[in-house]
């Protein structure tokens, strides 16, 4: 990320930044986050997919720009968690292992 | 923890401690119960029996008959990209048992007179209600790079949700109409579905379409999805966005407001 403060620990600096340009398949997508009173105010989109030819022809199409991001990690309470699990061999074999350990 | 069953005590049924372990014994019971059917791990199961010639489909239980019409329906619903035959030519159902024994416990508890639970196994989960705190109930989404961490945090009262994901050491999802081809684009994807049995069935589909999986997820009705490219950039469904909840929104039980951005 461009510009001052990149990795805020409590608040952010107030300001504009320029993200960097993210491939979204189809072109090329940069966003500008506006920091007002230490959070973030407003996100203006500073290049759309639709400066070249094929991501016009896409953009045509029924199916809408999609949304994407930087993942960041997030400290939150939550009351379950979903991501792939040890075996993604399959359900049954995580299964094994957790009545094995119900049992002891 | 492979397996979590939380119920809510409700305050005005006759929902008390012995009932509730009641139903928790038997939802254990149930993940037995398949276990011993569909482990391809277990020489003793029926889908091994299937595997082995010892018996066909044709002469298996009605059960086992049900998991391959729901498999091939699933299979022509997407285009081929969800099979249940694997690389070794094995039948290896559990891209749609999962979701769909979740289900069954869920529906489980749900006759029993339950109305606020969570069935959680293996990274799929049904929600039933509201949590302990009268909330919709709050699920975090693992960070593929760093399986301590949480990405996002979305909240539901009653919808599925199911992620498949490569990020295991060792693990791969190869792409049935390819078999040479592991996917390697993208290391996670997580649909919101009316139920974990449909966020499951193409949460497995949509992973083997590599990043195109999240469109295909943006054209079914009722599902949204959220996918991880290896670099680490995520990539949403329209409609996802309503499920999510913001850190640092007003009203929601959370940790301060640190965010560690990942550039």
């Amino acid at each position: 990320m461009n510009g001052s403060g990149s990795t805020m620990m409590s608040k952010y600096r107030n300001g504009s930044y320029t993200g960097s340009i993210v491939d979204v398949y189809y072109g090329n997508l940069q966003v500008q986050a506006i920091i007002s009173g230490g959070k973030l105010a407003d996100v203006q989109f500073m290049q759309y997919p639709s400066d070249r030819q094929t991501s016009l022809r896409k953009s045509q199409n029924a199916m809408p720009i999609l949304k994407s991001e930087a993942i960041a990690s997030q400290n939150a309470q939550v009351d379950a968690v979903s991501g792939a699990t040890e075996t993604s061999k399959g359900f049954v074999q995580s299964l094994s292992n957790a009545l094995a350990q119900a049992t002891n | 923890m492979p397996i979590t069953v939380e119920i809510v005590e409700s305050s005005h049924a006759s929902n008390g401690r012995a009932k509730i372990q009641s139903a928790i014994d038997k939802v254990f019971e149930y993940f037995r119960y398949v276990d011993g059917k569909y482990s391809v791990y277990k020489e003793s199961s029926e889908i091994t029996d299937i595997n082995r010639g010892r018996t066909s489909i044709v002469k298996a239980s009605a059960e086992i008959k049900e998991i391959f019409k729901l498999a091939e329906k699933t299979k022509q619903e997407t285009g081929g990209y969800f099979d249940i035959v694997n690389r070794q030519g094995i039948y290896d159902p559990s891209g749609i048992v999962k979701g769909w024994a979740i289900l069954n416990a869920a529906n489980l508890l749900k006759g029993l007179g339950f109305t606020d639970y969570c069935v959680e196994a293996g990274g799929d989960i049904q929600t039933a209600g509201s949590n302990s705190k009268g909330q919709k109930w709050r699920i975090g989404i693992k960070n593929p790079f760093k399986q301590s961490e949480i990405i996002k945090v979305i909240q539901l009262g009653g919808e599925g949700v199911a992620t498949s994901g490569t990020y295991i050491r060792g693990q791969h999802i190869y792409n049935p109409k390819n078999m040479a081809e592991a996917i390697e684009d993208i290391v996670s994807l997580t649909v919101i579905g009316p139920n974990v049995y449909e966020a499951d069935r193409f949460a497995t589909a949509a992973f083997a379409m590599g990043k195109k999986g999240i469109e295909f997820i943006e054209r079914q009705e009722g599902l949204e999805g959220y996918i991880i490219d290896k670099k680490g950039i995520a990539t949403m469904t329209s409609g996802f966005e309503r499920y999510v909840v913001r850190s640092g929104s007003p009203g929601h039980s959370y940790f301060g407001l640190r965010a560690l951005a990942l550039f």
